[in-house]
């Protein structure tokens, strides 16, 4: 892990093969920390490897699994540009960050793999995550009986963004191109997160609020008095 | 309406290492809390057909208000199946009797949570805006129910929406400084006391979106020698047998450009205090409420991802989806905010509390837990405290 430097870049490593452990829910967190007081537009780079082998979860328990699900979760929110850059088999940890970042670039050969205790799948956010980005008859081999997803298919299915020879060299040129953001890009992240589950209706009011403030706060200057379109009526109040 | 806000100069990148303290004294803790609203409860579509509103714009802000039912306490039928006219008077009358009813109702709630009697009762702070009594709420209940005529009181009358955590912040003081004696906040909301029928646009909002409700939450602080610290081992519990969360601090901010934004005032050609809302003030309060949150929490050394429970006031649909998205909230955060708003409409300055009730009875909290509680209202303002179980 490195922190934060002047240009915002900062980075994480996980390594996939070694059984989840509390340093490596520590190791999340410590860079969540550094990223959200950092308060500025900056990338996170997550470089994944790695698969656990059959008998990884002897050892786990439920309360170690319910803080790593809690600092992924909190990774997957950060106000920064997540960048995750795989290599190999990427199983366990490697897959769960993976599946959290905004932008997955991959060396080529790299397969996700849905770990197993040695019998059958693991049944974490790994799962839920794989179901709603590619749906679930894309993944159900994955998910059931552990086949592994190759590159083509990561990539048909948008699991993985671009295969190329150079991934660190690659979010390097991103991170120089502008791309990054911090609390802007979550909003517009976490309404991503609930289209997929929200009715238009519902929906509507969040998006208005968000408009809103994106007016207030101009394209790039300071924050400005603004107004949103009133196209949702007088309904709803505040005392 | 054009609002500019008025940014800190940078907050702090990083949260100070140390929590700001208030003083040596022990912080009050939450030790119960109970809740109660009026008999009767109408769906919004039911309403519609009840007070023969046929503007399909009106009917459209019943309907989209994410509000499935609200209690309220209707005129009788005047014949024909119109409502008969309510007086100022009769409001006022219909407030006194429905505040002291509900508020009797959530108090001895509140009481049984925290496994306290009447007789416990040092100080009682009751809060409400949808009428004007003197003598004041206070004085009715102790008469009511035969509270000790020397308990404290205090009423706070006519602030709003906002004004529980108001009152929260003044009786947590008086608890700081009274450990190991009881205190109240009692709000008490008889929002049909405050309707105007007509048809316009501006009664239609109001009269879409309130409802009756009422709701207390008790406080004592642990005598100074119990262990206060939040990883002590043994905490003494309350008579509840579970320690409810401390309150740790406070921090408000008055958007005063926005004043006019909200208001409970005398409408002249109605002859009756009518309520007024700008459409745009759910967007004014998202807004400034960064700014409010991040005092609170940096001046304890905290982030926002380190508030595990969120607490806001049911305002409505348009605030609370502002609130959420300048928060960078999730809906998960605001389950119990839509959940009340669905059940109950917006209660007014009870709101909050009745979404406090549905955390304790979900169990959700844990010891170390840290909640933020948020209330938003007429100045406009933002009220938030900061409680940690």
């Amino acid at each position: 892990m490195s922190p934060a430097g002047s240009d915002g870049r900062t980075v994480l490593r996980i390594d996939g093969a070694q059984p989840l452990s509390a340093s490596t829910v520590q190791m999340v967190t410590a860079v969540c920390d550094r990223v959200e007081d950092h308060g500025r537009p900056g990338v996170v780079e997550v470089h994944v490897s790695g698969a656990p082998g059959p008998h990884w979860t002897s050892g786990l328990t439920a309360p170690l699994v319910t803080k790593w699900e809690r600092a992924v979760r909190r990774l997957e929110r950060l106000p920064m540009t997540t960048v995750a850059v795989a290599s190999g088999d990427c199983g366990g940890t490697a897959l769960d960050v993976l599946l959290a970042a905004d932008l997955r670039v991959a060396e080529r050969g790299t397969r996700l793999l849905v770990a197993t205790d040695g019998s059958v799948t693991w049944p974490g956010m790994a799962l839920y995550r794989l179901v709603q980005q590619a749906g679930p008859a894309a993944v159900r081999r994955a998910v059931l009986l552990g086949a592994p997803i190759e590159t083509g298919q990561a990539l048909a299915l948008n699991l993985l963004d671009e295969v190329v020879d150079d991934p660190a060299g690659q979010v390097a040129a991103l991170a120089a191109s502008g791309l990054v953001s911090e609390r802007e890009l979550a909003i517009r992240r976490q309404l991503m997160f609930e289209a997929a589950t929200t009715s238009f209706e519902d929906a509507l009011g969040a998006h208005l609020a968000a408009c809103d403030r994106a007016l207030r706060r101009g394209a790039d200057g300071p924050p400005r008095p603004g107004v949103a379109a009133g196209a949702a009526g007088a309904a709803g109040a505040v005392s | 309406m054009t609002i500019s806000i008025e940014r800190p100069e940078t907050a702090p990148a990083r949260p100070l290492a140390v929590p700001r303290r208030r003083g040596a004294a022990v912080p009050a803790r939450i030790a119960g809390v109970g809740t109660a609203v009026t008999a009767t409860s109408y769906a919004q579509d039911e309403l519609l057909d009840l007070l023969q509103i046929t503007d399909p714009k009106i009917r459209s802000v019943f309907l989209n208000s994410a509000i499935d039912r609200r209690h309220l306490t209707l005129p009788p039928d005047g014949g024909g199946g119109a409502r008969e006219p309510e007086a100022q008077g009769d409001l006022l009358d219909k407030h006194k009797r429905l505040a002291v009813e509900m508020g009797a109702e959530a108090l001895a709630a509140c009481l049984e949570r925290a496994g306290a009697g009447l007789a416990d009762l040092r100080h009682l702070c009751c809060v409400t805006s949808t009428g004007f009594l003197t003598p004041g709420l206070s004085a009715l209940l102790i008469r009511e129910l035969g509270i000790d005529r020397h308990c404290g009181r205090t009423d706070i009358v006519g602030m709003g929406c906002n004004a529980g955590l108001n009152a929260l912040n003044v009786v947590a003081g008086w608890a700081a400084a009274h450990p190991g004696e009881l205190a109240i906040v009692l709000c008490a909301e008889a929002c049909s006391a405050a309707y105007t029928f007509d048809s316009t646009m501006r009664t239609a909002v109001v009269n879409s979106l309130f409802g009756d409700g009422a709701a207390a939450v008790a406080l004592i602080a642990d005598a100074p020698d119990a262990p206060d610290a939040p990883d002590a081992p043994d905490p003494r519990p309350l008579p509840s047998g579970r320690p409810g969360p401390r309150i740790l601090d406070f921090a408000s901010c008055i958007i005063t450009d926005a004043v006019d934004a909200m208001r409970y005032d005398w409408d002249r050609d109605q002859g009756r205090f009518s309520f007024f809302l700008d459409p745009q003030i759910p967007y004014v309060v998202g807004a400034h409420a960064e700014i409010v949150v991040d005092r609170l929490l940096h001046g304890n050394g905290l982030r926002r991802s380190d508030v595990a429970h969120w607490l806001v006031h049911s305002g409505g649909k348009k605030v609370i989806d502002a609130v959420v998205v300048n928060l960078g909230l999730s809906r998960h955060d605001v389950r119990h905010t839509v959940g009340v708003l669905r059940d109950y409409g917006n209660v007014s300055s009870a709101s909050f509390l009745f979404s406090y009730e549905r955390l304790l009875l979900e169990d959700a909290a844990r010891p170390g837990d840290y909640g933020v509680l948020m209330t938003m209202g007429p100045g406009s303002t933002i009220e938030t405290a900061l409680v940690q179980w």
